[in-house]
């Protein structure tokens, strides 16, 4: 009798196993009707809460995520945000917690070991941001060492900040807009950023942020892509190309861009 | 899916990077208890003086402190002393927020420490003609002390834990180095395991060290008697 459960337990077991490696990912994702979209918002113009000051609703914005909303449309599933820190979503996507990563990821050679990236959508450029008072000053490499220098933790600028400015005093934080009161404080003397996020702050701050001469170097060829888990990717991966191949030459992705900036800029305004 | 051989070599392989964060760690709990203290008893002792405004304000900060979550006790501090033109270290300004912290919990183990000298030594005191501080600082303070100690060991560990939260404002301790590792090797839970790890070692023996004292100053006591 306990051989015969046994048997059929085992069996149960293949057939589990047998049919999740049967169901792809795209399958997955359709059938239970949901793309759930790990991102960490708080990037803007990536992603931002943005209240709509007609309907006074919170709304997500940025171009990452009209994206995202394009691939949900695209598979005919509802888009779900999983807002978490940007060093736990490869974590999260690969414990099968978000389907993709949509979160102005870069493409690494280190990431790619364990995930998979779709093409590309967007290529930014890393810049130091330092307080306007030091732009004389700060314009080398050699002049930050001994600075302290923050970057967000788990992001690429935290890897260019261990590579490129291995003389300065390292700081690795979750939350970018705390490392910006760190550095108008002056705890912090820089902070590597994307020049679209650095340009956010600096329009917050007019007279008090600038973008410093530093050079930041690092390898751009790659870029900016969603992120997908390792496995049965391939037509998933397929369906989030072809949105982008459409978004990014059609002219929508720098409409989206475009409209993200502006409307980050009106909250500023406010 | 825990990858078990992953966690010794995680251990193995960053034992230095784990290692500065366990002297940092270390180095926020021995100040936050040594200056948390101090100020514990300060509070503590102002709580029991006979002017009311300075024994409400004390209970208004003991209130505040037990009332409110320790991230935002330390992102307040942090940010807000340089706010007001308070410019210190990142490492100075968190030992502030702990001792803040602590010393609200510390006027309350010192509180009972107080109260739990017999009246009688008060009184006997007096009667010798002692002056209320000389009672307090020669009969009270003494004896409460001693009952105090080890709730202030478990404090020292409690620190050991609870300084963790202080990753999120960029201080290098236990933490933040596994926190930052698991952020680039992307074995989150692996990593993570080897900081609890690490931890419990560090308050396991602590806790030991802090029961040895313990017996150590009961034996005191039968040899007195």
């Amino acid at each position: 009798m306990k051989k015969c459960l046994a048997l059929v337990m085992a069996l149960c077991l293949a057939l589990c196993a047998s049919q999740a490696a049967l169901a792809d990912m795209l399958s997955d994702i359709q059938e239970k009707g949901t793309l759930v979209v790990g991102a960490s918002v708080g990037f803007p113009p990536y992603e931002f809460y943005y209240t709509n000051p007609e309907t006074g609703e919170e709304e997500l914005q940025g171009f990452d995520m009209k994206l995202a909303q394009a691939i949900a449309d695209e598979l005919g599933v509802e888009m779900v945000l999983a807002d978490q820190t940007f060093a736990g979503l490869i974590t999260a996507l690969r414990a099968g917690e978000i389907d993709m990563i949509a979160s102005g990821m870069a493409v690494r050679e280190d990431r790619l070991e364990v995930v998979d990236f779709s093409k590309p959508y967007y290529t930014g450029t890393q810049i130091m941001m330092i307080r306007a008072e030091d732009a004389e000053t700060l314009t080398t490499v050699e002049s930050m060492s001994g600075k302290r220098v923050g970057a967000q933790m788990g992001a690429l600028q935290a890897t260019i900040l261990e590579e490129q400015f291995a003389a300065s005093e390292p700081q690795l934080m979750d939350n970018i807009s705390l490392m910006v009161m760190d550095l108008l404080q002056g705890t912090l003397d820089g902070v590597l950023l994307t020049d679209l996020v650095a340009k956010t702050y600096i329009a917050r701050y007019p007279g008090q942020l600038v973008i410093a001469e530093v050079p930041v170097e690092y390898d751009n060829s790659d870029g900016v892509a969603v992120a997908v888990n390792k496995g049965d990717n391939a037509a998933l991966l397929e369906v989030i190309n072809s949105v982008i191949e459409r978004v990014t030459t059609d002219g929508t992705f720098d409409a989206w861009v475009d409209e993200a900036t502006a409307l980050n800029a009106t909250l500023l305004e406010e | 899916m825990i990858n078990f051989a992953k966690i010794w070599e995680i251990l193995v392989t960053k034992f230095p990077a784990f290692m500065e964060g366990v002297e940092i760690t270390l180095q926020l709990a021995f100040f936050t208890v040594l200056l948390g203290s101090l100020l514990g008893l300060v509070v503590a002792i102002c709580r029991r003086t006979r002017l009311a405004p300075l024994r409400w304000l004390m209970n208004i900060y003991v209130a505040f402190i037990r009332g409110t979550p320790l991230l935002v006790q330390v992102l307040l501090v942090v940010y807000g002393l340089p706010q007001l033109g308070v410019k210190l270290p990142r490492m100075t300004l968190c030992i502030i927020a702990l001792v803040i912290n602590s010393g609200a919990y510390m006027a309350e183990l010192i509180r009972a420490g107080l109260q739990s000298v017999a009246k009688g030594q008060v009184e006997a005191a007096e009667s010798l003609g002692m002056s209320s501080g000389q009672t307090m600082l020669y009969i009270i303070l003494p004896q409460a002390v001693k009952v105090t100690l080890p709730a202030m060991g478990n404090e020292f560990v409690a620190i050991i834990k609870e300084s963790s939260i202080l990753y999120a404002v960029g201080v290098y301790e236990l933490t933040y180095q596994a926190y930052k590792l698991a952020s680039v090797n992307y074995y989150y839970i692996e990593t993570m395991i080897v900081a609890a790890l690490i931890y419990f070692v560090l308050t396991y023996v602590a806790t030991k060290l802090l029961g040895l004292l313990e017996r150590r100053m009961r034996r005191a006591d039968t040899s007195a008697a």
